[in-house]
């Protein structure tokens, strides 16, 4: 399991730290006694329902929320719920529904698309958000008004400490500059639970009732094609290498660049059916009126090759679009043991 | 890739993450000034599918401030008005679903 290596690596690191493992997946009935636990909690997660449900839960235990994530080329970091006031204080930091209140559709994400993390991308987000965590947990706590009460010889007041405004940090290898710094808003007026209006409370996550997988709307990987408009890798190498099919990548062109089967024609699937077909015609790999020979469309799972085999079918090729099922993982299990794992 | 000075008369709008992906762009010129709530209409005009597949789930900056769409868009008229030379981005969260993974 991944964190027993975790333990394990960081163990070797610094084997005076106590590290406690929690061998299973993060549950909304078991993340608010979890959490009570900590001091501070780090979201190292990169799905968006574990997003929402580890935000959720330092808002409802009080704790500040180091928040990274990255992505291809890029990342994002945020303190969140700090300070950690009660909902509906509205000193207290955002949270990341009140940056993000709704996730992205499940279907525009899903797995093919994910193209993988450059390694050093997520070597500076993770830094970042060791260096916030040690500021915070060393941080003085500031004085309460039990303080001041006791302190009966103060004779001024404390100037309240001015409180920085929360940022999220952009990091963006290509870009330039590859650091942009946005300041972001106090705690959203109807934010779902953190505000004064929240909906979501300890009792949503400890009963079960909040479903953050039916929040996110996420799927099971596509399964929209008929039977007929379907083969199996191993059918599709058996086919002839005639000329008489044109077989369609869909992956985007980093993925085809790592590797791609000779004679492939490239379309990136980007989401838009509309856009999509206009480009595949544009590049001659669909020809409008159909030519007679059949289109075999592939991707790295077997997701985004049926939304182009929908899209061809709804429009052009009907009949003649088959979807390669599974995708190159399939490809790699049962015809090309050699093609890469990545 | 730095981004270039927007011509007179446009602001630059910044893709991260998926919103590059969607547009195939880093970045955009558009027209000024406009006002913050038609931004997303001109950019669905010119990108068909964005506003449900990027931006209904993207935060939207304007000169490194985060804005809150929806409020502009309730202020309508007297909203938000985006400047010749401003830098407007467009923020997806960095997440990705995992084909299916679960809680």
């Amino acid at each position: 399991m991944k964190v027993d290596s975790a333990v394990e690596y960081l163990r070797s690191l610094n084997y005076c730290v106590n590290y406690e493992p929690h061998p299973y997946h993060l549950s909304p009935e078991k993340a608010i006694s979890f959490f009570e636990q900590y001091d501070l909690v780090l979201d190292c997660t990169d799905h968006p329902t574990s997003r929402y449900l580890i935000s959720d839960a330092c808002v409802l235990t009080g704790k500040p929320l180091v928040s990274a994530s990255a992505l291809k080329t890029e990342g994002q970091f945020i303190v969140l719920n700090n300070p950690p006031r009660p909902p509906g204080d509205v000193s207290g930091g955002p949270c990341y529904r009140c940056i993000f209140p709704k996730p992205p559709p499940a279907e525009t994400v899903l797995s093919c698309g994910e193209g993988g993390i450059l390694g050093p991308v997520v070597g500076v987000m993770g830094v970042l958000q060791a260096l916030e965590a040690i500021k915070l947990l060393t941080a003085k706590p500031p004085p309460t008004d039990l303080d001041c009460a006791m302190d009966l010889t103060a004779d001024e007041v404390p100037a309240p400490v001015e409180q920085a405004r929360p940022t999220m940090l952009m990091f963006s290898a290509y870009s330039s500059p590859q650091f942009r710094s946005v300041r972001l808003r106090s705690r959203r007026v109807a934010c779902a639970v953190c505000s004064a209006q929240a909906t979501i409370d300890r009792q949503s996550l400890t009963s079960g009732s909040l479903d953050y997988v039916a929040f996110c709307g996420v799927t099971t990987p596509t399964n929209s094609l008929k039977p007929t408009a379907q083969v199996t890798a191993t059918e599709f190498s058996q086919l002839p290498t005639d000329g008489s099919n044109v077989l369609i990548d869909v992956r985007d062109e980093t993925q085809y660049a790592i590797c791609a089967l000779p004679g492939s024609v490239n379309v990136p699937w980007t989401g838009n059916a509309d856009a999509w077909l206009e480009e595949a015609i544009r590049v001659g790999a669909v020809a409008e009126l159909g030519d007679g020979r059949d289109r075999y469309f592939v991707c790295r799972l077997g997701h985004d090759s049926q939304l182009a085999v929908k899209a061809v079918m709804d429009n052009v090729l009907e009949g003649r679009a088959k979807d390669i099922k599974g995708g190159f993982r399939a490809w790699r299990e049962e015809v090309d043991p050699s093609w890469p794992d990545y | 890739m730095s981004v270039p000075k927007p011509p007179p008369g446009h602001f630059t709008l910044l893709y991260f993450a998926s919103a590059t992906s969607f547009t195939r762009r880093s970045h955009d010129f558009f027209p000024a000034p406009v006002l913050l709530s038609q931004l997303y209409n001109a950019m669905e005009k010119k990108y068909p599918g964005i506003q449900e597949k990027v931006l209904s789930s993207s935060a939207l900056t304007v000169n490194l401030d985060y804005v809150d769409v929806e409020e502009e868009v309730q202020k309508g008229e007297q909203g938000m008005m985006i400047q010749a030379g401003d830098e407007v981005a467009v923020i997806p969260p960095a997440v990705f679903y995992t084909a299916g993974s679960s809680l």
